[in-house]
């Protein structure tokens, strides 16, 4: 049978028929793709606003979604998790946000990296991205492995303290990463505004020349690393990451139906070895080494309490 | 296994799996609860409005132009 092969799945069934691990993963790859756009589609959904050039007015604003969404996307119904950090942080009286953190436990104990893996809608761009049929990069794994504390300085230099303490003489700060750094505010909010309103397109400067370098440069780099603003630059991802160990939904790994054929280490998007790191800061939980695994050892799933129940349940 | 790391297992917590049962359940809760309290705290001190006050309107910054 074409694009089927026969293998063991299990002890409960010695010689079920599933899909060859190639097929499985673009099965999976179309699945996780649909997801993502449904996703950037219904968070940034307010079509005149791309048409008129302005932002959605509406009440939904005031609640953050759970990814990096610029909320000067002429689309966006929701806030950017990150900017309403820095603007809250970066705010006349205040030292802490109870609000936005709060939202961010929230996300990241429900669903962690999994935001990562399915829903960003600037992870789905570089997705795309690494489809183009160019020569690809493989980062040195010192290299690769320094660079991922990246994200971390980002966000506790750019996100948090910077915004604190570099308060002007009105007692407000300027969302620091959001100025100078991130790609997703050029891409999502400056590119489409520009095009719509003139008006914004004559106060472009030496800022917005500066970020679309960041940009150009994040654009090519997604050409060649499969997400490298995931892997080294967002700081949504670095704080997200510290609840892998706590979030809802887990990957596991049966050590003892794994045959060490490396297959899930070749399709990682993030570059890392299942085998070891499964469910560790850096997976995405996107779920490419369960679709390619040949033995159905990795399997996912959500839980409350006993990872036990997940482990005796059917690979999905 | 080339590799002398081991594999990553159910219950490894040296891999980034946490043990399960009451522990990690009370874990869980207690930051899901801990974090409806501090949103709820949030709305009410006014933060929702901050957030809301920046994202209608175009943030300069945001898109290099601030």
């Amino acid at each position: 049978m074409p694009g089927v092969h026969r293998t063991r799945v299990g002890a409960a069934s010695p010689k079920q028929e599933v899909p060859a691990p190639d097929e499985r993963v673009r099965h999976h790859e179309r699945k996780r793709t649909l997801i993502q756009l449904a996703t950037a589609a219904l968070t940034n959904g307010y079509v005149i606003g791309f048409a008129e050039g302005k932002v959605f007015g509406g009440a939904t604003k005031a609640a953050c979604v759970p990814w990096l969404n610029c909320y000067s996307c002429p689309g966006a119904l929701g806030s950017c998790p990150v900017g309403a950090l820095q603007t809250v942080l970066g705010g006349r009286g205040r030292s802490f946000s109870f609000y936005v953190l709060g939202l961010l436990v929230l996300f990241g104990v429900v669903l962690g990296r999994l935001v990562c893996g399915f829903c960003c809608p600037f992870g789905f761009v570089q997705d795309l991205l690494h489809r183009i049929p160019v020569p690809k990069l493989r980062v040195p794994h010192r290299l690769d492995r320094a660079l991922r504390w990246l994200k971390y300085v980002v966000a506790v230099v750019l996100v948090v303290a910077l915004p604190l303490v570099a308060k002007g003489d009105m007692g407000q700060a300027p969302p620091f990463f959001c100025a100078y750094l991130c790609p997703a505010g050029t891409l999502e909010g400056a590119l489409p505004l520009m095009v719509a309103s003139p008006q914004l397109r004559a106060l472009v400067g030496f800022v917005f020349s500066w970020k679309m370098v960041v940009l150009v440069c994040v654009v090519v780099a997604s050409m060649l690393v499969r997400r490298p603003f995931c892997r080294y630059l967002c700081p949504l991802g670095a704080f997200y990451g510290l609840f892998h160990r706590v979030s809802l939904y887990q990957m596991r790994l049966d050590a003892t139906a794994c045959v060490g054929c490396h297959r899930c280490e070749k399709v990682c998007p993030m570059g890392l070895d299942p085998e070891r790191e499964l469910n560790g800061p850096e997976c995405i939980r996107c779920g490419a080494c369960k679709a390619t695994c040949s033995t159905t050892a990795i399997s996912s799933g959500w839980e409350l309490r006993a990872r036990e129940a997940l482990a005796s349940a059917p690979a999905q | 296994m080339s590799k002398d790391v081991p594999k990553t297992s159910t219950n490894d917590a040296a891999t980034g799996a946490a043990p399960g049962g009451f522990g990690l359940l009370a874990v869980r809760v207690a930051l899901i609860a801990g974090a409806l309290a501090a949103i709820a705290y949030g709305i009410a001190d006014g933060e929702a409005l901050a957030v809301f006050n920046k994202g209608v309107r175009v943030c300069l910054e945001c898109i290099g132009l601030g």
